[in-house]
């Protein structure tokens, strides 16, 4: 796993932890600071989090 | 079941052809008793992982095996060949669908009690080959939950991480595969 990926993972792990939009807010701005393409990459994550619902929370099945 | 545990025991002293040996027999023991399951059921009913690989383990490995390295690597070869048994089998009834007469179905059209399959599992499949590329780990658990059908508990404590961990490489992994596939997760209706 590269460092980027690392990285990626923990902002993303602690943005989730901000509940409230403004504390999540600040604390992206401060975490991604100077790096856009982080943030964009952290932001499209907490989107996906949001939209996935139960997205394989159940385990595959097949039907047959 | 001997030659199974003897194949993890050296998948365990880090024998690398080891883990080749096993993927086969374990597929060759899931497809067995899916078939012998489907024979069995009631048609429309839904292979149920969990079930399926608890079966499989039990026959193959006994009930008796306590060691957490051996459990670790059958479950992920277990995970392994579900994951191709699903995959071939969506292949093939896409096939069936593309080349036979069926009528595309409006969403209107289908009686609310008919299951769609929650996820595209080809899509799945191939999100997780590049998570795998860039995060073992984290793929590893996926792997574990859902085609082993684990618990997140049950998947950390197989792959001996914290489920402080386990919690944030599942966040992470759904999040990363959810985005891949493109929020497209749904197959197309047939």
């Amino acid at each position: 796993m590269t460092a980027q990926l690392d990285e990626l993972k923990t902002i993303f792990t602690s943005a989730l932890q901000r509940r409230s939009p403004s504390d999540r807010e600040a604390y992206l701005n401060e975490a991604c600071a100077g790096n856009p393409d982080l943030r964009a990459q952290v932001e499209a994550l907490l989107k996906a989090h949001n939209m996935a619902g139960s997205f394989l929370e159940e385990p595959a099945v097949d039907p047959q | 079941m001997h030659e199974v545990t003897r194949i993890l025991s050296a998948i365990e002293q880090g024998d690398p052809s080891a883990a080749e040996q096993l993927l086969p027999l374990v597929y060759d023991e899931l497809r067995r008793l899916a078939a012998e399951k489907m024979a069995h059921e009631a048609p429309g009913q839904t292979l149920q992982a969990t079930a399926l690989v608890h079966e499989a383990y039990i026959r193959l490995v006994g009930s008796s095996e306590q060691r957490w390295e051996n459990r670790r690597h059958f479950l992920l070869a277990a995970a392994e060949a579900m994951r191709r048994i699903l995959i071939e089998n969506a292949r093939r009834r896409g096939r069936i669908c593309h080349g036979g007469s069926l009528q595309r179905v409006e969403l209107a059209d289908i009686p609310l009690e008919t299951k769609l399959p929650r996820e595209d599992v080809l899509a799945v499949d191939e999100a997780l080959r590049h998570l795998e590329a860039l995060d073992q780990q984290a793929a590893e658990l996926v792997k574990l939950r859902y085609f082993s059908g684990l618990t997140l508990d049950e998947a950390a404590e197989t792959l001996g991480i914290s489920r402080r961990t386990a919690n944030r490489n599942w966040a992470f992994a759904r999040a990363w595969l959810y985005h891949q596939i493109g929020g497209k997760s749904r197959p197309p209706t047939e």
